[in-house]
């Protein structure tokens, strides 16, 4: 029974790794600087760059144009220090929301094309071609088809500059559009794919730059030199990171694409009536945010593992912020201290019109929060329409779900504090609608 | 226009906005005002009615970095004995009946 069982494991074992074996990796290098350029066209032909989300008070650079990197600007320099280099440099702040909505577009495009697509970072994708023979022909005939079904949804900038490369597995496919350039992709059938990796620097191998750096200085360059060296001596040396490293560059290890299974977020947002800019500000609505948030039915029974803040600036451009907890929680109190405590690092560099609340993974659910939950605590407090902790009493939220329903649209509202102690009278106060389901 | 150009800002497919409504928002007024633009007669609902005092008068200036906000308030006793509070958009001249 028992050999059985290892038999079976071994088949599916064995099987998992032919699937998606032959992959396609398609990359728009700079993405976020040529959505910049095609969204302002009145910066083409001037060097470009763009700032890091992640600032703080000493800004940096993020990514450079062709241009700005010809004068010696890179990536993780300091504005001041790319100024200094290129005078003329456009120096633009980042906008995560249009290059995240881009980006699910390409995604969008590229699942209608294969139902197997992985993003791999903005502006890079592993498509498994495994099966796609029938309904677009060989592999050539592939590509080919791909850039023209891409050209059809999408401007002739974003189009023109793939890259495309194909090879078995993720890691050789990421070498090979490393080697290819626009509209000449490079292919590398099963049976080829060792002699072209061994042509390869150490460089692309997906490892801590620490490891790549010292091979380079043993005076390993290219990744054939690597596949001579002795498996234990590498793991001695570089641990897990050279016992991959080695199976990649033997062709050993061919990693499958995973394709990507979203699960549906819960997001809440707020629009606020005039821009706001007083962190204090902030933090109330991320409290109120994170109420409704963790109140949506979609969210109950489920605690929180990934959580996104973004806004929507004063001057159209967008900010955000995502953390993964480590311990997956649904404690308002921790949610709201994690969420400061990144308002806190990267704020926002505008008055914010609008916020908008995404709990994009979940963890499993709170037994504990559960046993505590307010609404079941028989010694709960009550202040006006609302207890404790800001949920509505049953009686007020069924009589605000019966009027909502009899007129159509919500008529109970709840005061709530804006800027208290503004010199503008109609920024104090406000009213927000008062949620029934809640 | 090209597909870029299409693609909405970024709006959580599932989001149910919530709307914020301001309250106490300044309400038009038709204002007669004087040489000195202190207000004289005010028209209330339907009809005109004079300013017998003004209480107090001061004076706004905000977010001129934004959309300049200049006012000029006046606590004002109406004839039939109301007390009001008017302000005049000093950048657009209008003026506006607002408690404060």
């Amino acid at each position: 029974m028992e050999s059985r069982v290892r038999s079976w494991k071994r088949h599916r074992a064995g099987k998992r790794s032919r699937e998606n074996c032959m992959v396609l990796c398609l990359w728009l290098p700079a993405f976020e600087l040529r959505l910049e350029r095609i969204r302002a066209p009145e910066l083409s032909g001037s060097p470009l760059a763009l700032l890091a989300s992640r600032g703080g008070e000493r800004r940096e650079i993020s990514q450079a144009c062709e241009r700005a990197v010809g004068v010696g600007v890179r990536a993780g320099m300091r504005v001041s220090q790319a100024v200094g280099l290129c005078p003329s440099l456009n120096v633009i702040e980042p906008d995560p929301a249009f290059y995240e909505s881009n980006q699910e577009s390409l995604l969008y495009e590229l699942q209608t094309w294969s139902p197997v697509v992985e993003p791999a970072g903005r502006g890079r994708f592993f498509i498994g071609t495994d099966g796609l023979e029938r309904l677009y022909g060989p592999p050539g005939d592939q590509v080919a088809g791909l850039l023209r079904h891409l050209a059809r949804g999408f401007p002739s900038q974003v189009t023109a500059d793939l890259r495309v490369g194909c090879a078995p597995g993720k890691f050789g496919a990421w070498v090979a559009v490393n080697r290819a350039k626009p509209r000449n992709p490079v292919m590398v059938p099963e049976e080829r794919l060792v002699p072209f990796l061994a042509d390869r620097p150490v460089s692309v191998l997906p490892v801590n730059p620490r490891m790549v750096r010292r091979l380079e200085q043993l005076g390993v360059v290219r990744l054939g030199q690597l596949t001579r060296l002795p498996e234990p001596a590498l793991i001695a040396q570089f641990g897990a990171d050279g016992r991959r490293a080695l199976a990649w560059a033997t062709g050993r290890r061919i990693d499958p694409v995973h394709p990507r299974r979203r699960v549906r977020p819960v997001c809440v947002s707020l629009d606020f009536p005039a821009p706001v800019g007083q962190l204090e500000m902030l933090h109330a609505a991320v409290d109120h945010l994170l109420e409704r948030g963790l109140a949506r039915p979609a969210r109950r029974g489920r605690s929180i593992r990934g959580i996104r803040l973004g806004a929507t600036l004063e001057d159209g451009r967008s900010w955000s912020v995502r953390t993964i907890l480590r311990d997956p929680t649904s404690t308002k109190k921790t949610l709201g201290f994690v969420l400061r405590s990144r308002i806190a690092l990267y704020p926002p560099q505008r008055a914010v019109e609008s916020l908008s609340l995404e709990f994009f993974r979940f963890g499993p659910p709170s037994a504990q929060t559960d046993l505590f939950e307010p609404r079941r605590d028989a010694k709960r407090k009550f202040s006006g329409l609302e207890t404790a902790e800001g949920t509505l009493l049953p009686p007020v939220r069924e009589a605000a779900r019966t009027l909502r329903l009899r007129l159509g649209r919500g008529v109970l509202y709840r005061v709530l504090e804006l800027q208290p102690v503004s010199r503008i009278p109609e920024r104090r106060h406000a009213l927000l609608e008062l949620e029934a389901g809640r | 226009m090209n597909h870029v150009d299409r693609l909405p800002p970024m709006k959580p497919h599932d989001a149910t906005a919530t709307q914020v409504r301001p309250l106490n928002r300044p309400r038009p007024v038709h204002v007669v005002a004087d040489a000195e633009g202190r207000p004289i007669r005010v028209r209330n609902d339907r009809e005109w009615r004079a300013v017998t005092s003004i209480r107090e008068s001061w004076r706004i200036d905000d977010e001129w970095w934004r959309l300049t906000i200049s006012r000029a308030y006046y606590a004002v006793v109406l004839d039939e004995g109301r007390l009001v509070t008017l302000y005049r958009d000093l950048v657009t001249g209008e003026w506006f009946l607002q408690a404060h």
